[in-house]
């Protein structure tokens, strides 16, 4: 593709100190992710493929290198500001406001970052709840849904900021089997549509119907990437295939 | 709340109190520890205030009115320099009488002065010593008769022999020696009755004094306690709720403070702030409560004003610091997270500012008085228990929700007014409720300061009558009313807050 990238990772390295020494969560990443592309991340535990995708919103400080998203770098406050405006994020333990109902939880960022009038956000907000799948769940408190019911609140509270970008960390692992689907068909949707997705994921069925591109991460760096059939058929690297033996069976 | 619905437990306790209130109607000397624990507040009361005016004379020079405030119209105070005293005597009692001016034999009108002779004093004996007779007369007033001007000999006792008896058992006749002069009264007749004179022996005297004439108010205290003046209740169960609560308040800043601390980075805010949670957590509110009121307030009153500018210093010098290491340790954060950067300055600044302020302010009034000392001692201990209440209370909002907010893009202050602070405080206010429970039972330790609070009362009335099951069972229901009460309510806004599920 000869556009601009809309995320530009360039040689960014992170690492902390344990009392057993030295991490390295990320060893000089490079990535350019484009508009429009769905992006599957997958490696072991540890791999750094979460500690990137919160680099890309500044939820994770890096040590060096540079991260570029729609143009903005992630240097000044009022940049990481607006960055985060421009991406959602959707986490694996689904993060939901406990203290408001679903439609307050997508409500209140819109009318507190973005300043949209009560009556304007509720309509957005309910407008997304029936895209999720679930209208008639706008009173309930987040304590009262299952758990697909509030990852689907979640991915609707993140689109109703409108980002370009969306951020996925695990959304499905922390779910029943049976409510895999309903999360993975609104993603699918999303991806459908022609949304910018990054998703950490072990879901295979997922990245071969809807990504352009896979990712390896191991121990901090992209091992392997490419389209996601020839990948998962074929990996190259050793690490790789190591890694896919073990996970696809079930 | 229906009663079938009540487990067996708190029937029993509802049945108790129900007892212990009955007796409050039916047995007078219950009747009369309630309201001795319960400073006797009454519905009005004009008596407001003791109080010591100096007062402009017409003359230029200048007086002292000494009396009670009993009321204010338009610019004029009037003070009551002198109470009325009056007493009641049963016709029966009067050996001889004589009337100015003079009337008909054996009577006197109203308005009149009469001087009489007393044969005797009847009425229920409730306590007797070397000295004095205690009795209630029938109409209900307590008289002390000292030995020295009753007829030791023909003193009649129904039943015979009885002992002095508060329930009143033993009714008594005193005859009085004709010859003692507190045996003569002399005084203005308000009421005569076929049965008995109501004689004024000393008028009330009303002084009015002009505000604008008012040089100085020596002396301003509250006198009675009643609902048109509340200022005045205070002591007894009034002085324990007011002590608990301005006590529980101040320890609710400190443990905010304290607990802010306990989660800081910084290593000087948080290892003094362990220290102070350590030190009053491990030891009792009692040896906490007796240095504070004879090893500190001795110490503060004679050796703190000394040392206050120096230790303001100290404290303004380490406020720098702290705010200099924060600035330091975060300086990567200027650019990107300013907030970051700043927030911990500005509120080691701003504690900086407040301690020495305060310091200052103990300086000054280092001169603490027994009320402050109690409410003192009782805030710094249970503002270590309420630092790490309200510690575990931040730390229990998961990161996620933080992390949620501010990938929607909100601020950190938008984030914790809007997400997180919500969610603290729902966490922190049922134990909070149950601490504020615990510190009104534990108001029961200020007696060994001798704060004037309901358990002191109740000493004291022991030691005055000599009963000890009265006094102790009321105060124990009393307290146990207000904590079960509370529980109910803290019971109650836990359910209200919780969300559904």
């Amino acid at each position: 593709m000869a556009e601009t990238p809309i995320i530009l990772v360039q040689n960014v390295s992170k690492h902390f100190r344990t009392p057993r020494g030295v991490v390295h969560a990320l060893r000089n990443v490079s990535l350019e992710v484009y508009p429009r592309e769905v992006i599957t991340i997958i490696g072991p535990s540890g791999s750094g493929k979460s500690t990137l995708l919160r680099c890309i919103n500044r939820l994770e400080t890096f040590d060096s290198g540079a991260i570029i998203v729609d143009g903005i770098a992630l240097d000044t406050a009022a940049n990481i500001n607006r960055v985060r405006a421009e991406v959602g994020m959707v986490f694996q333990s689904f993060n939901l406001f406990p203290n408001y109902t679903a439609l307050e939880n997508i409500c209140l960022a819109q009318r507190v970052v973005r300043k949209r009038s009560r009556k304007e956000a509720i309509e957005i907000a309910r407008a997304l709840l029936a895209k999720v799948g679930i209208p008639e769940k706008a009173d309930a408190y987040p304590g009262q849904l299952s758990g697909g019911q509030q990852q689907r609140v979640a991915i609707a509270r993140a689109l109703a900021m409108q980002p370009k970008i969306m951020l996925f960390d695990e959304p499905t692992s922390a779910l029943d089997p049976e409510m895999i689907k309903e999360v993975l068909d609104v993603m699918l949707q999303l991806a459908a549509e022609g949304m910018t997705m990054l998703v950490v994921s072990h879901e295979m069925g997922f990245a071969r119907a809807a990504a352009s591109r896979a990712i390896f991460m191991d121990q901090g760096e992209i091992v392997e990437q490419g389209d996601p059939q020839t990948l998962f058929t074929a990996p190259q690297s050793e690490r790789m295939k190591i890694f896919l033996s073990k996970i696809i069976k079930h | 709340m229906r009663l079938a619905r009540l487990p067996w437990w708190a029937i029993i306790i509802v049945a108790g109190l129900a007892i212990v209130f009955y007796s409050f109607f039916t047995s007078p000397l219950y009747r009369r520890a309630l309201i001795f624990v319960t400073d006797d507040p009454r519905l009005t009361t004009t008596r407001f205030a003791n109080v010591i005016y100096d007062v402009r004379t017409d003359e230029g020079g200048i007086r002292r009115v000494e009396g009670v405030f009993v009321g204010q119209r338009g610019d004029i105070l009037n003070v009551e320099t002198s109470r009325q005293v009056t007493i009641r005597v049963p016709r029966a009692d009067i050996a001889a009488l004589s009337c100015e001016p003079p009337a008909s034999e054996g009577d006197c009108p109203v308005d009149a002065t009469i001087t009489l002779l007393r044969a005797q004093i009847s009425g229920f004996l409730i306590f007797e010593d070397m000295g004095r007779f205690r009795i209630v007369t029938d109409d209900g007033e307590r008289q002390e008769v000292r030995k020295f001007d009753v007829i030791i000999d023909a003193v009649q006792r129904t039943p015979e022999n009885c002992p002095p008896s508060p329930e009143a058992r033993c009714r008594v006749v005193l005859p009085l020696n004709p010859e003692r002069e507190a045996n003569q009264l002399s005084g203005t007749v308000l009421e005569a009755n076929a049965d008995d004179f109501l004689i004024e022996l000393a008028p009330e005297v009303i002084v009015p004094v002009r505000q604008s004439d008012i040089v100085a108010v020596v002396r301003y205290t509250p006198a009675e306690c009643a609902l048109n003046n509340l200022v005045g209740c205070d002591s007894g169960i009034f002085l324990t709720l007011f002590v608990a609560v301005i006590a529980f308040a101040l320890a609710v800043v400190i443990g905010l403070v304290a607990g802010l601390m306990r989660i800081s980075d910084n290593p000087i805010l948080y290892n003094a702030a362990t220290v102070y949670v350590e030190v009053l957590r491990g030891v009792p509110l009692l040896v906490t409560l007796l240095f504070v009121n004879f090893a500190l307030y001795v110490w503060l009153r004679d050796e703190f004003p000394k040392i206050a500018p120096t230790l303001q210093l100290i404290i303004a010098a380490l406020a720098l610091i702290v705010a200099l290491s924060q600035a330091w340790s975060k300086r990567a954060l200027l650019k990107s997270e300013p907030s970051s950067f700043w927030q911990p300055i500005v509120a080691a600044a701003i504690m900086g500012t407040t301690l020495v302020a305060v310091t200052g302010l103990f300086a000054a009034n280092s001169d603490l008085p027994p009320l402050s000392r109690g409410i003192l001692g009782l805030a710094i201990c249970y503002g270590a228990y309420l630092a790490e209440l309200f510690r575990a209370g931040i730390q229990s909002i998961g990161r996620g929700q933080m992390e949620a907010a501010r990938s929607l893009g909100m601020s950190y202050l938008q984030a914790m007014r809007y997400i997180i602070l919500p969610q603290a405080f729902r966490v922190v206010l049922p134990p909070l409720g149950n601490e504020f429970i615990a510190m009104l039972k534990d108001t029961a330790l200020l007696t060994v300061i001798a704060l004037p609070e309901m358990t002191q009362r109740a000493r004291i009335f022991a030691a005055d009558t000599f009963r000890v099951f009265e006094p102790y069972i009321t105060i124990g229901a009393l307290y146990l009313c207000m904590t079960l009460l509370l529980s109910v309510l803290v019971r109650a806004a836990e359910r209200r807050l919780a969300l559904p599920r």
